[in-house]
């Protein structure tokens, strides 16, 4: 027994590689909530990959509240397509119109956010249908539209 | 590979230890090391391009499970400690006072990844595509293939509110694990959630959640199950 206890120990660090460790992929979240100030400016950011992001080096804030901001405001911009089909969403958030549908998109550090229909606001888009990819193909018919994160 | 948990790796290090069998020709270390580190690659080959084999191992791990449970008890607590934290960085395990308890609470609910129906708990939990929690959610019968779903899960004030949980994501049908990690929550209310989507993308079928508190027992605080019927790729 002592034996295979010490296997264990001798291996951990190699295992621990292997296994990718606590698991450091992109397709979790969590409603971990935390409050963030940058100067005059307050962020509250409520996820954990959000608060990672505005706590981090890059100070990433874009998937947090900023108090007393444009969070309310209606977005209208619509949203570039530099090829055909393909719709770029920006940080700023912009309406989709697609073949079949409309959406409103904003693009934040946790991913791509997309909510059904216009006249939506910042803070409703940011509680959107989340695709932590950036990015999600849809088929319209005999071919698709591809919408995507810069 | 996120969704291979670090127990995983606690049994792959049983896995290989146990496969150089006692009766085999006692050999000098380094030629143990390489043939360690040779069954480690080709296990890391196989799980990159066979998915279903951490089932698999699970599947091993659950046959062998009361010897694993002997590995981890013959393990020195500081062992057992240094294990779960890099295992879990980042989180506190200071509120696990029985570490040894807890590996094998773990391996358990591990190897076992099915809820049972018949298990009352405390809370209550709910899967739904939106982060804003609302009580009579229901799931779209079409989900995105990389859409991320969240698991609220409300403790209804009768389990204490903590920043952290331990939460099993798994596939009912085969037992798979999806995801079994702690996760950081907010502790100052009742209701909170943890998203979560396969990379490889959702597949139709029935899928468990399960919430436990991150203390020695792995006490359960809710379990909800979820039906994908169909998959937009």
């Amino acid at each position: 027994m002592k034996r295979i206890g010490c296997s264990i120990l001798t291996l951990l660090s190699v295992l621990l590689t292997a296994c990718g460790g606590s698991g450091s992929g992109d397709n979790f979240n969590s409603s971990f909530e935390k409050t963030f100030t940058f100067g005059s400016q307050t962020y509250i950011c409520r996820s954990e990959r959000a608060a990672n992001a505005c706590g981090g080096a890059s100070q990433d804030c874009s998937a947090c509240d900023l108090e007393s901001s444009s969070s309310s405001s209606v977005i209208t911009q619509v949203c570039a397509q530099p090829v055909a089909n393909r719709h770029r969403v920006t940080t700023d958030g912009c309406v989709l119109r697609l073949t079949n549908d409309t959406q409103t998109g904003i693009c934040t550090s946790e991913g791509l956010r997309l909510l059904s229909g216009t006249n939506l606001t910042r803070q409703q888009v940011s509680a959107g249908t989340l695709f932590s990819s950036g990015s999600l193909t849809v088929n319209a018919g005999n071919f698709t539209e591809t919408i995507s994160c810069n | 590979m996120p969704f291979i948990s670090g127990i995983l790796c606690f049994g792959l290090g049983y896995f290989v230890a146990q496969s150089t069998p006692e009766s085999v020709l006692p050999v000098s270390e380094p030629h143990q090391d390489i043939a360690v580190e040779n069954f480690i690659q080709r296990i890391q080959q196989k799980a990159q391009t066979q998915p279903e084999n951490s089932l698999a191992l699970q599947q091993q791990l659950k046959n062998q499970k009361a010897q694993v449970n002997s590995v981890i008890d013959s393990a020195t607590t500081e062992q057992v400690n240094k294990y779960l934290e890099q295992s879990f960085p980042g989180y506190d395990l200071s509120t696990i006072q029985n570490k040894h308890t807890f590996a094998k609470r773990l391996v358990s609910e591990f190897v076992d990844a099915k809820n049972d129906p018949n298990e009352v708990l405390a809370g209550k939990a709910t899967v739904t595509t939106q982060q804003q929690y609302a009580a009579n959610s229901v799931l779209p019968r079409q989900i995105y293939a990389g859409q991320q779903l969240f698991a609220h899960f409300d403790t209804l004030g009768r389990i204490p509110n903590n920043e952290q949980v331990f939460i099993r994501w798994s596939n009912r049908a085969t037992g798979e694990m999806l995801f079994f990690m702690p996760q950081r929550v907010s502790s100052n209310r009742e209701q909170n959630w943890v998203s979560f989507n396969p990379l490889k993308g959702w597949k139709a079928g029935t899928y468990d959640v399960k919430y436990y508190q991150l203390n020695d027992q792995l006490n359960p605080i809710a379990q909800t199950s979820f039906e994908i019927e169909q998959v937009i790729d």
